[in-house]
């Protein structure tokens, strides 16, 4: 580490120097991880790719791969990499800022953007514990994972992400959904599909129970017990059926269910509900609802629930079916969506702003400083590139607080040139050479910088442990900015204000070819005050 | 830069201001205590609650919106009208809407009284969150606080530690109490993203103030030797003028610096989307109000500290980085 009490002032040149060699080392790689340069023809075919639906993208990439010369003698590695890079383009296109188009060529960058900037939905969602799951263990949690992962998939939205958060609950991502009303419907019932039979008196009647319907006991025998269910249309009607087909234990015990209750009742629940439907479309009530009359056993392991379901409501039942019920319910805690048309409003807008800011305060420092302000907005846009690249590379997701973040550490890295520049006015004006005066001015400015900068740190560090989602977006671009910017101060800065020409000298002090400074006329006159005395 | 502070002469001047600026927030925080019980008007991330915003294709009255509300049973819902993008936004804020259905049913009624409506954002929060939420933000504060006193204890001493917190506290109250004023003038909440603007002032406030103290560090060894003051008159430095000089060698910067922070978060604020607005207005207020309590009191306070103990000989061990 540097010590800023002690300004190293090397005799040699600078050129010997790390410094300029790390710049542009950084600058390059920053450059290309940032920019990425295909033709428009690749970039128009990703983004037809991107439009599709999951289902279409995946045999259309199934078919390029197959097409793909030399396929017949690629090992399985191979061609489950090349499967994996098409799909990989195509997802790209999703997510893709174009900067300029030019002779045919389109230049751009995949900065990965969040929800509130791209439009989409993100939930909240809590496990609760029920009478049968008293406790939430992480066994429960990665049931209702794999349930709420597969109850996702089978809405064709691409790129969509469940997360653990904490003990009990998920959060589920799902950008660019259209729907997210049918999203919701579909993630936040518990989906448990429940036989039960009703119960007689010793004359053969149904017990009527308190509630003013009769009376239901279970059987054990739940939608778990399922290999397969579908949504088909009935033969008339317009009505919609879900047919369904036993696992080979679930057919046994059906068999000797239906055996059992010939001539009686069976009634067939989800989320404790009838799944018989009434004409507004809302399950009957359980006083209404009679079940079924078993007319013979039935041994083949197959049926069907005929509930009068519309097509939407037969095919979301049967989805759910085979994408199992949820072990406990889940409560939706949280529910951000944002439209698309929201989300371009404010990344542009954010965009112009940031644009518009990080070019006021350009011209802020050049007015200020004159040639050393051009320095620091060279050293500006060094740390922007890198900072950008930075984001790409983690990758960190961008949301409207992580701009905000990334913004107000471009207010940081300029302080740190405002630093240096004001310590070195100082030592000139001291009466230092140009060399030492910018050394020392470093030297100086250094230890307020590595100081304010690891408080800065210290912040972040905290609001990343402890924050929420937006407020740890907000951190990561914040921590990321402060540290590139300690490197472009220690480096940019200082390399360049030693190329500034002698001849040109610096903040209002000049020099003459022989490098000896040129005194303001005031200083003379002081001086010539000084010497009269 | 020709401006000279006297800090210390006109202490009380400096912290007056201050006084000008906390105390009708203070009186705000408590009045928004008595109406909301919090200091500030909470946003539906604390209380839990429902936020639609709908662009209607139809101009929609907003009493048929309301009236649709209730129906629904929504009933003392709040219905606004905002522009985002010159396009006409319905705004409704509701209790947390628990029920899939119940929203589904609200939509098809909104669209079977006002047409068609595209879904600009829904917000829901329910109640369990909110606490959550402000007991990991201020968690996230008081370790923020503790280890800003450890650093800046060990890389200068624990009085500069203190006087740098008060400075931020000075800050934080400001910020506070400016939304406080602001939400029960115009019914400005506050929501999670209000927090991470609360600790990027935090950030920021020590950042300034400890670029202040930096100078008074460097500059501690000048106490006790002579200096000419302007009539001509032999002193010894004390203390005192020692801050008043760090203070003034880092005018410049400190002004400069917030200029060009002021500049980026006002083109955020006026050119900016309008869901961080008040994230960014907070932030705007925090930094102008750390960039005053650096160059004011932070200096002041120390200097005062240091009198009072009596011990402004006592120069800081020396850091090495």
């Amino acid at each position: 580490m540097l010590s800023p009490s002690k300004p190293q002032v090397s005799s040699g040149s600078f050129i010997k120097d790390w410094k300029p060699i790390a710049i542009i080392g950084v600058l390059i790689w920053s450059l290309t991880t940032l920019l990425q340069i295909e033709p428009e023809s690749v970039v128009a075919d990703w983004q037809k790719l991107a439009a599709m639906s999951p289902d279409e993208l995946k045999m259309e990439v199934n078919k390029r791969v197959e097409a793909t010369p030399g396929y017949d003698k690629m090992n399985e590695y191979e061609k489950e990499d090349l499967y994996k890079r098409t799909m990989d383009n195509a997802q790209m296109a999703n997510n893709m800022q174009i900067i300029e188009k030019f002779n045919g060529r389109v230049l751009f960058t995949t900065l990965k953007l969040g929800l509130d900037l791209r439009g989409g939905s993100q939930l909240l969602l809590q496990a609760l514990p029920s009478k049968l799951v008293p406790e939430i263990t992480p066994q429960v949690m990665n049931g209702v994972e794999t349930v709420i992962n597969n109850r996702i998939n089978s809405l064709g939205v691409s790129e969509t992400i469940v997360q653990r958060s904490g003990k009990d609950r998920l959060i589920v991502e799902m950008p660019g959904i259209k729907d997210p009303q049918q999203a919701k419907d579909r993630i936040g019932t518990t989906a448990l599909l429940e036989f039960k039979e009703m119960v007689y008196d010793e004359s053969g009647a149904p017990i009527i129970g308190p509630n003013g319907g009769p009376v239901w006991k279970e059987t054990g025998l739940t939608g778990a017990h399922f290999k397969h269910a579908q949504g088909s249309p009935m033969v008339s009607g317009g009505l919609w059926r879900v047919s369904f087909e036993f696992k080979p234990d679930g057919a046994k015990k059906f068999g000797e269910m239906t055996s059992r209750l010939v001539g009686k009742q069976i009634g067939i629940f989800l989320d404790g509900e009838p799944t018989d439907r009434g004409a507004d479309g809302r399950p009957v009530s359980l006083m209404e609802y009679r079940g079924v009359n078993v007319r013979e056993p039935i041994l083949g392991g197959t049926g069907e629930i005929t509930g009068n379901f519309s097509r939407d409501q037969a095919i979301d039942l049967a989805v759910k079916l085979n994408a199992g019920a949820l072990p406990v319910p889940v409560k939706i805690l949280e529910e951000r969506t944002v439209g698309a048309t929201l989300g371009q409003d404010s990344i542009e807008k954010s965009l112009i702003a940031g644009g518009v800011g990080i070019a006021a305060v350009m011209v802020f420092m050049v007015l200020i400083y004159g040639l050393p302000g051009v320095i620091a907005n060279i050293a500006l846009i060094l740390y922007t590139i890198t900072t950008l690249a930075i984001f790409k590379a983690v990758p960190v997701t961008l949301t409207l607080a992580g701009i905000a973040g990334f913004i107000l550490s471009v207010g940081m890295a300029v302080d740190a040139n405002i630093l240096i520049f004001e310590r070195t006015k100082e030592e000139l004006n001291n009466g230092k050479g140009l060399w030492m005066a910018i050394e020392n001015g470093f030297g100086r400015a250094f230890s307020s910088i590595f100081d304010s900068n690891v408080n800065s740190m210290i912040a972040c560090g905290v609001l990343m442990l402890f924050g929420t989602s937006i407020v740890k977006g907000f951190a990561v671009t914040l921590a990321i900015g402060v540290a590139v910017s300690m490197f472009t101060a220690i480096t940019a800065t200082r390399s360049m204000l030693h190329l500034i020409p002698k001849s040109l000298g610096m903040f209002g002090h000049k020099y003459d070819k022989k490098g000896i400074e040129i005194k303001k006329p005031q200083i003379f006159k002081e001086e010539a005050k000084k010497e009269a005395l | 830069m020709k401006v000279k502070i006297d800090l210390v002469k006109y202490r009380w001047i400096w912290l007056g201001v201050s006084g000008v600026i906390l105390v009708p927030g203070l009186i705000a925080m408590i009045i928004c205590m008595t109406k909301f019980s919090s200091p500030l008007k909470p946003g539906i991330d604390f209380t839990g609650g429902s936020i639609l915003q709908y662009q209607f294709e139809k101009p929609a009255p907003l009493d048929t919106v309301r009236e649709v509300l209730a129906e629904s049973g929504f009933e003392g819902s709040q219905v606004q009208q905002a522009y985002i993008s010159g396009n006409e936004v319905i705004v409704m804020r509701t209790k947390a809407i628990d029920d899939e259905i119940q929203k589904r049913k609200l939509d098809e009624d909104l669209k079977s009284k006002l047409g068609e409506f595209k879904v600009l954002s829904v917000d829901k929060v329910s109640a369990t969150v909110g606490p959550e939420l402000l007991s990991s933000g201020l968690l996230a504060l008081v370790i923020t606080f503790l280890m800003m006193v450890g650093y800046i204890s060990y890389r200068f001493q624990f009085d500069y530690a203190v006087c740098a917190i008060f400075a931020l506290v000075h800050d934080v109250v400001a910020l506070c109490g400016i939304f406080a004023i602001l939400g029960l003038v115009i019914g400005t909440e506050v929501d999670s993203l209000f927090i991470s603007a609360v600790l990027t002032v935090i950030g920021f406030s020590v950042h300034d103030t400890i670029v202040v103290f930096d100078r008074v560090r460097e500059n501690v060894k000048y106490v006790g030797s002579k200096a000419v003051d302007e009539n001509g008159n032999e002193y010894k430095k004390n203390f005192g003028h020692i801050a008043n000089d760090s203070v003034n060698q880092t005018l410049a910067r400190s002004i400069y610096t917030s200029l060009t922070v002021v500049i980026t978060l006002s083109a955020l604020y006026f050119l900016g989307g309008v869901t961080t607005r008040d994230f960014v207005l907070a932030m705007l207020l925090g930094i102008i109000s750390g960039t005053y309590s650096s160059i004011f009191n932070a200096s002041c306070l120390l200097v005062m500290w240091r009198e009072w103990k009596g011990t402004m000989n006592q120069k800081p061990k020396p850091k090495a980085a």
